[in-house]
């Protein structure tokens, strides 16, 4: 366990030392996304009338939006700057050859990124409440839990999509288009259209909804729903690396890890 | 098994699938093994199949069939055990993390491995100073020169003492200067050190220089396997010049025209006659046919040896001869 903590330890330090020295290329890229969600929610406001109407819908958007930004940057970080980035870049044999079995690696890699992520989207959160003066529920205690356990569906995904880049080099400029569905995920009616509770992310997301805008904490949730909860996200997460497991083998027989 | 021997390599195979029905045998029944503390050369040219068999030593490329063991444990059924007697620089300076700085990089290779970067400070220390990256310890990879980043790539290799080190083509793209340095550093750390290396290249002055033992592959075969310097010492003495005065009678011209091995060259009304070969009887019949004419042999030399073109001859030998013909 000893020597788990110190990779840990070693791809966190990795992960916030590349973050921090890049720090203005990140911020770049999220002032963008920031002036790109304003347009929208302004665009949005307008065309419906008003904000005071509409305040609980716009209460909700914000959320989906910013849950959507944790959803794409899990599934990006795991797809596109992990595998396909390291195989790019000739490091990932290197991950591959390292003294722990690679799902252990990546799970250090996802977590570092994870924490990053939250780090970045808190202040997105912050900044958007400020000036568009909504007003949500941020219970940290009720939300990280189901965050991480929402974010799991979408690592499942990014590892599918990144294994099957893996093998399908080209594919990987499509692997950006998969991130607009993640937002019909998010915003799936799941109490209205029972099925779509089982979409990536979408039960996870109805809960975190119901989170910050009506106020429920996590205890007020029953069982069932939490169990739900992990049990998609773990089926999800499961499926993806199965799928990545049964890409990997079919790289090495074909000599692709680490040619891009 | 044998005493001292570190890695076992016996009967593997690699046939790549391109598309369908089209393949690729790029390992073709390949064994060796190397023993404790040894520096073994893999030496071949471009697509003989070298970065596919260390891959496969690696565990990053799945083999059709054979074993590779590592301190007597396969690499394939305890992939992760055996993957901590090994470490590999595999793309040169492509393999470390160009936005870390060296430092950073080899205390990150080292926890990989599955060592605390802490507790091997003086390690560290002693990798920087090695390899003469003390003035850029705080500079990111990607603003040191193309040598320095190789460097630092087989620094970190290195750092966490693994028994065994895979480098692949370590002197590709370097210029001189820089590939006369990394060769000093090989030899050194092996002598200092004690550790095992195994290198690719398609330059025989590297395995020359570094090497103590090598195989030479071409098409995914072994077709010669040796100790370098007896490679060395047959290419040495098997290789000479002939300075002949005037010119060659036309029976003499035909007569060498016949042997593959004899080129003769006009000169400045001299003729310059030079082979290279293992058959030692050439060089009487070279002299009988030079005598019988009359001919005035200047001087009889031996030639300064090229190795390109003798590697280049060992190795249409061996395709003429077929797989697995041993030269030597
Ligand atoms: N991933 C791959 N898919 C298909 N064919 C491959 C692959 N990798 C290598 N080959 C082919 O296998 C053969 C051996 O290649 P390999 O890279 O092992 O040779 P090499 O000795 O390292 O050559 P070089 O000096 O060019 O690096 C070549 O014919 C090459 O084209
Ligand atoms: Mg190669």
């Amino acid at each position: 366990m000893g020597r788990i903590l110190l990779l840990f330890r070693a791809i966190l330090i990795k992960e916030v030392t590349t973050f921090k020295r890049y720090f203005f290329n990140s911020m770049g890229g999220l002032i963008t996304t920031y002036l790109f969600f304003m347009l929208i929610f302004w665009g949005y406001s307008s065309f419906a009338g008003g904000m005071d109407n509409f305040g609980a819908t716009l209460e909700g958007m914000v959320v989906g939006y910013i849950l959507w930004l944790n959803a794409i940057m899990v599934y990006e970080n795991i797809s596109y700057s992990t595998i396909i980035n390291e195989a790019k870049e000739g490091t990932l044999e290197q991950l591959y050859m390292s003294s722990f079995s690679f799902g252990w690696v990546v799970s250090a890699i996802a977590m570092s990124r994870f924490i990053i992520n939250v780090f970045l989207t808190s202040i997105m959160l912050f900044v958007i409440i400020l000036s568009t003066g909504v007003s949500l529920n941020i219970d940290l205690v009720s939300i990280l839990p189901l965050l991480i356990l929402t974010v799991l569906n979408f690592l499942g995904i990014g590892f599918m999509l990144g294994g099957v880049a893996l093998i399908f080099k080209k594919m990987h400029n499509y692997l950006q288009i998969v991130q607009f569905l993640f937002l019909f995920a998010i915003a799936a009616p799941v109490a209205t259209i029972p099925w779509t509770r089982f979409l990536p992310g979408s039960w996870g997301s109805h809960l975190i909804r119901e989170v910050m805008v009506n106020d429920v904490r996590i205890m007020d949730f029953s069982v069932y729903q939490i169990l739900f909860l992990i049990t998609i996200g773990l089926v999800y997460l499961a499926l993806g690396y199965g799928a990545y497991k049964i890409c990997e083998k079919h790289a090495m027989q074909r000599g692709l890890i680490g040619h891009y | 098994m044998e005493q001292n021997i570190l890695l076992k390599v016996s009967n593997i195979s690699k046939t790549y699938k391109i598309r369908k029905g089209e393949w690729v045998k790029a390992v073709d029944d390949i064994s060796f093994s190397v023993k404790k503390g040894e520096i073994f050369g893999l030496l071949g040219p471009n697509g003989a199949g070298k970065t596919t068999t260390v891959k496969m030593i690696c565990a990053l490329i799945r083999g059709d069939s054979g074993e590779i063991l590592v301190n007597g444990i396969n690499n394939v059924k305890k992939r992760t055990k055996a993957l901590r007697s090994i470490s590999a620089v595999l793309e040169g300076n492509r393999n470390i993390y160009w936005r870390l700085t060296v430092r950073e990089n080899l205390e990150f290779f080292a926890a990989l491995k599955g060592k605390n970067p802490q507790k091997i400070k003086d390690k560290i220390d002693y990798y920087i100073d090695f390899f003469n990256l003390r003035e850029k310890e705080k500079v990111t990879a990607s603003n040191l020169s193309r040598g320095m980043q190789q460097k630092l790539a087989i620094a970190t290799a290195l750092v966490s003492g693994t028994e065994i080190i895979l480098l692949d083509e370590p002197t590709l793209g370097l210029d001189v200067k820089a590939s006369y340095e990394i060769r000093d550093l090989l030899k050194r750390i092996a002598k200092e050190n004690g550790t095992t290396i195994i290198i690719t290249t398609h330059d025989m002055s590297v395995v020359q220089e570094i090497c103590e033992r090598v195989i030479i592959i071409n098409n995914g075969a072994i077709i010669a396997e040796d100790r370098v310097e007896n490679l060395m010492k047959l290419f040495d003495t098997k290789s000479y010049r002939f300075v002949v005065e005037g010119k060659l009678t036309s029976q003499q011209e035909e007569l060498f025209e016949k042997i593959d091995q004899v080129v003769a060259v006009e000169k400045n009304s001299k003729t310059e006659i030079t082979f290279n070969s293992a058959d030692t009887s050439l060089f009487y019949q070279i002299i009988e046919v030079l005598k019988a004419e009359n001919s005035i042999i200047e001087s009889i030399s031996q030639k300064e040896v090229n190795f390109e073109k003798v590697f280049m001859e060992i190795i249409e030998e061996g395709d003429k001869n077929g797989k697995n013909s041993a030269v030597v």
